[in-house]
């Protein structure tokens, strides 16, 4: 083994000695994403609702016994509610977030989808059935949904409770989101922490050729959130790092300008 | 990509999404690439410096390059001489964890909509199922964007088969080409809301993007659809998907 590849095994040893994700401790535990939940008078959230069970076992028909839960949380990580619905009804059901889910939504930052067994035995394979579907976010004057896909394997749920999967390690890393902003335009970044610990999380930013400077600094309870947003003015690029003890500091980054919204993985 | 009467965009920023990775700091030669079905054409289009970005749009481009709805950019420490008879397989990394990842996507003059993207060749025997949750109502156009990119530059087309996930009901079907963007509207094969429409393109492996462009044209929409092993985590994926898709397969009557 050269040096240059001893150097580079030996910063993965201390960066990231472990996988981003844990596997839930709990044989049959359901996955989720912590999903952002948008919800006050300038914005509504969609979950388009499918029955991934069905999917899996390539029967997507009515299939009335599948539930799932959604569960919800506010933004230092406590459950505020849940509520229960029917899957398999349609194929595709698009489920509005709002005071019809829970009566408090206005309180929550987030929220996870845990899809219940049917009673059908599906061999997964030692895999875990994973909820990372697709939420939809539309402004009060924007025509159309902006839509995101799950991406952060945060939340497994068993008879035993929540489980955070996510990883983070003994140093603080940088996580640099991979799209430089320009402007003019509204940027909002959604942060969560899927550890079970809390964690610090510091915001900085630079423009091209200058140094990084911090613009905020906050904690994270576990399964805490926090919409975190700037204007951006400028059409020249700047960027936006992320710094943590989180394995991956990734944002879902709302984009805003004018009457459209861009929403998508940072 | 360029599809409809959207420009396509792309944004490269070199510099690493973690800092402790820090693969590569030398200067890069990004080149520019297409296809003519015969052979990979090459043109050194610039080149960055570590800690610049570089944004390049389909409206500054010649249009010949994106003849296929789609061309590339390779960023690169080597010097390229074209015509290549395949796309080269050396791959240079900002960072692995994430990968090292552009923002590309479309705009207009009102609107963009973006996806952290980076493709890598696809195998020339697979194939492509996929559900596509997100068709939006009302006062909107949806296009189901196919983008496939494979080593061989040949030019291949093949078809994609619609149907309602729930009854099997085929609901049309659309070609499909390899090394190409190929935009297909459908808003014209009836799916309903409740209903979840299922894609399957037999031979061809593509990435599958849902667009939604407002008729006001003041928002544009995009995401990729997932494969069907996102619908599992951990474990032996690679034979779960396998498994659904011979399932759905054996369903639709394409086995």
């Amino acid at each position: 083994m050269n040096l240059k590849s001893l150097r580079r095994k030996a910063k993965y040893a201390i960066f990231i000695p472990r996988r981003i994700t844990k596997t839930p401790k709990i044989p049959g535990s359901v996955i989720s994403d912590l999903f952002c939940l948008r919800f006050d008078s300038d914005w509504k959230t969609y979950f388009e609702l499918l029955n991934v069970e069905g999917l899996i076992s390539g029967d997507n028909s009515s299939n009335l016994r599948a539930q799932v839960e959604f569960v919800f949380f506010d933004s230092s990580g406590k459950k505020i509610g849940s509520k229960t619905e029917k899957v398999g009804k349609f194929g595709r059901q698009t489920v509005p977030l709002d005071e019809t889910s829970l009566p408090n939504i206005k309180d929550a930052s987030s929220f996870s989808v845990f899809h219940k067994a049917s009673g059908h035995q599906v061999d997964l394979q030692g895999s875990y059935l994973a909820e990372r579907g697709y939420t939809g976010y539309k402004k009060i004057d924007s025509a159309i949904r902006g839509y995101v896909h799950g991406n952060l394997d945060a939340v497994a749920q068993s008879d035993q409770g929540i489980e955070m999967l996510g990883n983070q390690g003994i140093l603080r890393r940088a996580y640099q989101v991979q799209h430089p902003l320009r402007g003019p335009a509204r940027y909002e970044f959604f942060l969560t922490n899927p550890c079970k610990r809390s964690s610090l999380i510091t915001i900085q930013t630079k423009g091209l050729g200058e140094k990084w400077t911090e613009l905020d600094r906050f904690k994270l309870n576990p399964r805490g959130s926090k919409l975190w947003a700037v204007e951006k003015s400028s059409s020249e690029p700047s960027f936006i790092r992320i710094k943590s003890r989180l394995y991956l500091g990734r944002p879902v980054v709302f984009r805003i300008a004018g009457q459209g919204i861009d929403v998508f993985h940072g | 990509m360029k599809v409809l009467d959207l420009e396509g965009f792309l944004e490269l920023s070199y510099m690493p999404a973690n800092k402790w990775e820090n693969r590569v700091t030398r200067e890069l030669n990004i080149y520019l690439m297409w296809t003519d079905g015969i052979s990979w054409n090459v043109k050194l289009f610039s080149k960055i410096k570590f800690g610049q970005v570089v944004r390049i749009t389909t409206s500054e481009i010649d249009h010949k390059y994106i003849e296929s709805g789609v061309c590339l950019f390779y960023p690169t420490t080597e010097e390229l001489v074209g015509p290549l008879n395949t796309l080269p397989t050396k791959e240079v990394w900002s960072s692995r964890i994430p990968e090292w990842r552009c923002t590309t996507g479309f705009y207009n003059i009102n609107s963009q909509t973006s996806y952290q993207g980076e493709i890598f060749p696809l195998p020339p025997k697979a194939s492509l199922l996929t559900f596509h949750p997100f068709i939006q109502y009302g006062s909107v156009d949806n296009y189901l964007v196919v983008l496939n990119i494979s080593r061989d530059p040949t030019i291949k087309e093949s078809t994609i088969e619609f149907f309602n996930s729930v009854d099997l009901e085929q609901r049309g079907n659309a070609k499909v080409r390899t090394n190409s963007a190929t935009c297909i509207p459908l808003n014209g094969f009836g799916f309903r809301p409740n209903e979840l429409p299922l894609f399957i393109s037999p031979n061809m492996a593509g990435i599958p993007f849902g667009l939604g462009v407002s008729h006001d044209g003041q928002m544009l929409s995009m995401e990729h659809t997932h494969p069907p092993a996102s619908f599992v985590l951990f474990g032996d994926r690679n034979t779960m998907q396998s498994r659904i898709k011979k399932t759905w397969f054996q369903k639709a009557g394409l086995s």
